[in-house]
């Protein structure tokens, strides 16, 4: 990763100016929605008015309740179809997002052989590395290349720290092959909500951030963590980030595809948004 | 907390002089050293009735009636009379000379109390919004504020976002037993049951005895963990 990179974690021992909390806009609660249940009108013959009425009505509700049933199978068939992964495109589509999604993919994915050496996670599956806290143990390097969209992935890469007085850093994702722009430029059509996916500096970054407090799963897209400013104390960046690799092995010549949680990253949050991890390790 | 008492005990002192004074408008002073005294014994009915009488007797400055509102609404909340407590904390606050974030610490606490989960959490929210941290602007935030924070998001049931809460909280001062308390509550309603067990393990190990009650103990009794 680049010195400069706007997203890096700080070199250990050196410490990196400190921001105020600013004022952040407030978020809005979900509405409660409603429903206002009209009644049906239905005709009966007036002859038959106690026994008639209740039979066609449980008729009805029956045939409710079959097609309901039907519809529901359909759709959970559906979703169960387009949570499975078959192309190296989807897979990157559900890492892009640095959620769960992508680890919850990888459970039933059917990808090229050769290429991503998994393993079990609790619930989940991961491309297996020794261990994301122990240098030298964050990477795999795939025998065969994995080709997204023309893009040589190479490797997969898993770390996690914990920086004092600075806060946790999580960075898991593909090495690949080229040059950061044109990496990116291949990638940028897979990726989930590419508008946000634009370049800071030399790297191309879709960046958020999230408060303490705020619901698990929403994240600001504004008033975000300036270039070189830790995050926060009570803020968790995260940053989709493809950057010109380290100086060193095994990151070095090749171009990273990271996601990355950075700042008050608390097991809670990890529990949610990596399962793949136990998710105490920075405690 | 912490700064309220000396400055209560120095209000009390003053008061106490002033009222030992010949003058009968002094004389009545006498009502509000009285409820200090009477706030320091616990004896709440008589904290509300001479904080009442030193209110209408005297003229008193706003930093010194905002004060007695506070004495007020701490006895109403030890009364479990909720909405009177939110009512003489907001005078209180209205009186203040300038905003105080702990105060809306306070209040959030005794809307959570009043049964206003969604209030006690946008006062928190308006602390962090404003940078208010609890030893003023730009202070940052520590224990308190997350520990409310957590308390007010349990009450509206977000548990994941209380035990996060917690944690935060916990990063500041990892030695607060109830935060370990709080947040084994809020994996317990997440299912997180090995997770809850091991912070109400840390908190029977941690938590001074004193304030610990029979619901806390029954909590814990499900976890098959007892108070050393």
């Amino acid at each position: 990763m680049t010195a400069t990179g706007r997203f890096q974690p700080v070199t250990i021992g050196r410490k990196r100016p400190e921001s105020d909390v600013r004022s952040m806009p407030a978020f809005s609660q979900k509405e409660k929605l409603t429903f206002s249940r009209r009644p049906v009108l239905l005709k009966f013959p007036t002859h038959q008015p106690t026994a008639f009425v209740p039979t066609s009505r449980m008729i009805l509700m029956f045939l409710s309740l079959f097609f309901g049933v039907v519809l529901l199978a359909v759709g959970a068939a559906c979703t169960a179809q387009a949570q499975t992964v078959t192309t190296p495109e989807q897979l990157l589509t559900e890492f892009s997002r640095c959620d769960a999604h992508f680890f919850e993919s990888l459970r039933d994915a059917r990808l090229p052989v050769g290429t991503l050496r998994l393993s079990d996670y609790g619930s989940v599956k991961a491309p297996t590395i020794m261990s994301p806290l122990q240098e030298g143990g964050t990477y795999q390097h795939f025998e065969t290349p994995l080709i997204v969209n023309g893009v040589r992935m190479v490797g997969y890469y898993n770390q996690a720290e914990t920086i004092k007085n600075v806060g946790n850093f999580l960075f898991w994702g593909f090495v690949a092959d080229g040059l950061p722009q044109e990496v990116a430029a291949k990638l940028k059509p897979l990726i989930v909500d590419n508008a946000r996916f634009v370049s800071q500096g030399k790297a191309i970054t879709r960046a958020e951030i999230r408060r303490v407090g705020d619901p698990i799963g929403q994240w600001r897209t504004e008033e975000l963590t300036g270039p070189g400013v830790a995050t926060p104390f009570g803020f968790v960046d995260r940053v989709l980030i493809v950057d010109t690799g380290d100086t060193t092995p095994p990151l070095a010549g090749h171009t990273t595809v990271f996601c990355s949680l950075q700042g008050t990253v608390t097991a809670p949050l990890l529990q949610v948004y990596r399962p793949d991890l136990n998710a105490h390790l920075l405690d | 907390m912490n700064t309220r008492w000396p400055a209560l005990i120095a209000c009390s002192v003053i008061l106490t002089g002033c009222a030992g004074m010949q003058n009968p408008q002094k004389a009545n002073l006498v009502h509000c050293a009285n409820q200090f005294k009477a706030s320091k014994a616990e004896n709440y009915p008589l904290v509300l009735q001479e904080g009442d009488l030193c209110l209408q007797k005297n003229t008193l400055p706003a930093s010194l009636q905002s004060l007695i509102y506070t004495v007020q609404a701490d006895a109403y909340s030890n009364l479990k009379h909720f909405p009177e407590a939110v009512a003489a904390k907001e005078k209180s606050m209205q009186l203040a000379v300038k905003p105080d974030p702990r105060a809306n610490l306070d209040l959030s606490a005794m809307y959570r109390d009043a049964g206003n989960p969604k209030k006690a959490l946008e006062l928190v929210q308006y602390n962090l919004d404003n940078g208010m941290g609890e030893a003023g602007k730009g202070s940052g935030f520590h224990m308190p504020t997350y520990y409310h924070l957590g308390l007010a998001l349990t009450d509206l049931g977000q548990y994941r976002e209380a035990a996060e809460a917690f944690s935060t909280g916990l990063q500041r001062q990892p030695d607060y037993a109830w935060a370990y308390y709080e947040r084994g509550i809020a994996y317990d309603h997440l299912g997180g049951r090995d997770d809850a067990k091991a912070d109400f393990m840390k908190f029977s190990q941690i938590a001074n005895k004193k304030y610990v009650l029979e619901e806390h103990k029954a909590k814990l009794a499900e976890y098959r963990i007892s108070m050393p």
